[in-house]
């Protein structure tokens, strides 16, 4: 609603527009291999079915492969054109998939080690995606919790976390929420004492003995109270989506809530749980087959969880922006 | 939103305050096996002293709350801290109603008929609502939190949507406190009746984990703060004391901070009570009633907190959302 323009960055919550714009989301996750790509490719079929536009974008940028979900090949173009000024707009690096409405930014594939470009490149490449002209961006993130993929994380109004029903996936994908909304903290402060502790709490090792977002909160609660209030709402804004993939039993399938209620009572943050993917064989047969599941048609439980999420982002998209309102989904 | 430490048993479950026996016990046994030591869940998040707490305290809340006579005794306690949340629940949506000594303060435009004891804050007759009212305990959070979207096992209550408590028996593993040391202390605008018993002192930064002892205070969307009003003011204005008359809503009405303000205070609300019923921030109302746009979050959670405001406060929420979207205009 006011734009605020001390930061050298426009996150969602600083752009307040009430005018047209592009809904962006993002599926991170902090593990690799858990689907967050596989998701991304359908999710992006899924949404172009139901009449929106939509510019999937390869944001792993030290492994991209988005493209081979959608079983293309090596598109030409790529986000490196951009990043090196060899296409003067974001949208000359848009391939065409072969699913309408539905475009493919790749991923950089040889630029820098693509994984460590440097912060001005990276504010560029978000500043843009921004200005795309199109209904919904749709990113897929790199693994790992690193300053560059919590930063994608973060430009998206919604950011979906994905997880496994797996030890490690859990630990990762905890660990990824936490540095997010610490991160997300960090953007948003301007007072460099603040800031300090925000960054001291990033640390697993802290002066404070800081552990989760409630002890932040509790520390700066006594230096500032009114702003420890303030970032109390924040961490109420903070609404990351949740995805269970790969679920092959009735245990699993319990797995969202139980994660949403420890995340709830551990950290503060409560994840707007959207459901979970069944796993069947149809995925691997996809998969070798270097098609999206999608794409193929028929029937199967991986399919039709698919678009239940699909549906529930859907429902998301169109309360942010209800001129999307268009358009049936299923 | 409370650590767990601070939470009372309600909030413990995840239960509504007026929760039936039956969902006690859903909410308990779904509770034992997220927290249960060894559960996958939650191995990477808690430490096991943690998860051992946090099992007793779980343990507590449903031995006290599936004791009808122990419950009715810990509710009692409850609704001394802050009466709010704990009354009946048709009381919980709409304003109260003007007191007896200012029948006029009824007479604004949109004003719910007030029933005759409607300033007693039991009353049997509740005012009719135009729609249903806001449920306690759910409509805090952000839009989303709608129980469509959300799978019906994780629905029902929100933690932090009750009031903090020390309850009787619980932070049994409470360490020594020791004063905070690099920083000011908590601010002492904490209320909690001398009958309970005594939390432990705000834990110092330095003390490994936090105390266990439970530190009462208000809900986080009426977390005290040094300007704050005293916890006293969260009550409806007492009789005698008119609240201000209702503003006139006519085509000419500029839908923005302002009315929201004229609007609450003519239905003698103050701020921190308007919170507890909506579970609105208080720092992002105080913010909305300034036409303070630049620390709110993105406009779809706006929207979402004007519809709340529009029903509780009986105004038009299109018209109120379409005043906000011209003020971030003219201001963006």
């Amino acid at each position: 609603m006011e734009s605020e323009n001390q930061s050298a960055f426009d996150f969602p919550w600083m752009r307040r527009g009430s005018g047209r714009r592009t809904v962006v989301l993002a599926v991170g996750g902090g593990k690799g291999g858990i689907g967050k790509t596989l998701l991304t490719a359908n999710l992006g079929i899924a949404l172009a079915r139901s009449a929106l536009k939509v510019v999937l974008v390869d944001a792993d940028l030290g492994g991209s492969n988005l493209h081979t979900c959608l079983g293309m090949e090596l598109p030409e173009v790529n986000l490196s054109d951009f990043v090196g000024r060899r296409a003067e707009r974001i949208e000359d690096t848009i391939t065409e998939t072969g699913v309408e409405g539905l475009g493919l930014i790749s991923g950089a594939q040889d630029f820098l080690g693509s994984a460590n470009i440097k912060y001005t490149q990276k504010m560029r490449i978000l500043r843009t995606i921004l200005t795309i002209d199109t209904d919904v961006v749709l990113m897929d993130l790199g693994s790992g919790t690193s300053f560059n993929v919590l930063d994608f994380f973060l430009l998206a109004d919604y950011g979906l976390v994905m997880m496994v029903p797996e030890p490690t996936s859990l630990e990762n994908s905890y660990r990824f929420i936490k540095s997010a909304f610490y991160r997300s903290l960090r953007h948003r402060e301007k007072s460099e004492p603040f800031r300090k502790v925000i960054e001291e709490a990033m640390e697993q090792r802290n002066e404070h003995h800081i552990r989760t977002p409630y002890d932040l909160i509790r520390v700066v609660s006594r230096m500032d109270p009114e702003r420890g209030d303030m970032y109390r709402a924040w961490m109420l804004a903070f609404r990351p989506l949740l995805v269970i993939n790969q679920v092959r039993s009735k245990d699993d399938e319990e797995l969202g809530p139980a994660v949403r209620a420890a995340c709830r009572k551990y950290f503060g943050i409560d994840l707007d749980y959207l459901g979970h993917i069944a796993y069947d064989d149809s995925v691997w047969r996809a998969v070798r087959r270097r098609t999206a599941l999608l794409a193929e048609g028929g029937e199967s439980a991986t399919i039709s969880s698919v678009w239940g999420i699909a549906n529930q982002v859907l429902e998301r998209i169109r309360e942010l922006e209800p001129r999307l309102a268009q358009g049936a989904a299923g | 939103m409370k650590d767990f430490r601070e939470q009372n048993y309600y909030e413990l479950l995840e239960l509504a305050p007026h929760a039936s026996q039956q969902e006690l016990e859903v909410a308990y046994q779904r509770a034992r096996r997220i927290f249960s030591p060894g559960s996958v869940v939650t191995y990477a998040l808690f430490q096991p002293e943690e998860l051992a707490l946090l099992s007793r305290r779980i343990e507590e809340a449903y031995r006290t709350l599936s004791n009808l006579e122990h419950r009715k005794r810990y509710d009692e306690e409850l609704s001394k801290l802050d009466g709010t949340l704990w009354e009946p629940p048709p009381e919980d949506a709409p304003a109260p109603g003007p007191s007896p000594a200012c029948p006029e303060a009824a007479a604004g435009p949109g004003a719910a008929p007030a029933p005759a004891d409607a300033a007693a804050p039991h009353a049997s007759s509740p005012p009719p609502k135009e729609e249903p009212a806001a449920p306690a305990g759910v409509e805090g959070l952000p839009l989303f939190q709608r129980p469509s979207s959300q799978p019906p096992a994780d629905g029902p209550a929100q933690p932090g949507s009750a009031p903090a408590l020390s309850e009787p028996g619980g932070g049994t593993a409470a360490v020594e406190p020791s004063a905070p040391a690099r920083v000011a202390p908590e601010p002492a605008a904490q209320a909690h009746p001398a009958s309970l018993p005594p939390a432990v002192a705000p834990t110092a930064p330095e003390a490994p984990p936090p105390a266990a002892g439970a530190q009462p205070g208000p809900p986080p969307s009426a977390a005290p703060t040094q300007s704050s009003a005293p916890p006293a003011a969260s009550q409806p204005p007492p009789a005698g004391q008119c609240p201000p008359p209702m503003p006139e809503l006519d085509e000419r009405t500029v839908y923005d901070g302002r009315l929201l303000r004229q609007v609450r205070e003519a239905r003698g609300l103050d701020l921190e009570r308007l919170a507890n019923l909506t579970k609105i921030n208080i720092f992002y109302l105080r913010r909305m009633e300034e036409n303070d746009l630049s620390q709110l979050p993105a406009p779809v959670y706006v929207r979402g907190y004007l519809r709340l405001l529009a029903r509780l406060l009986k105004l038009d929420a299109d018209k109120l959302i379409a005043g906000f979207d011209a003020l971030a205009a003219a201001k963006g």
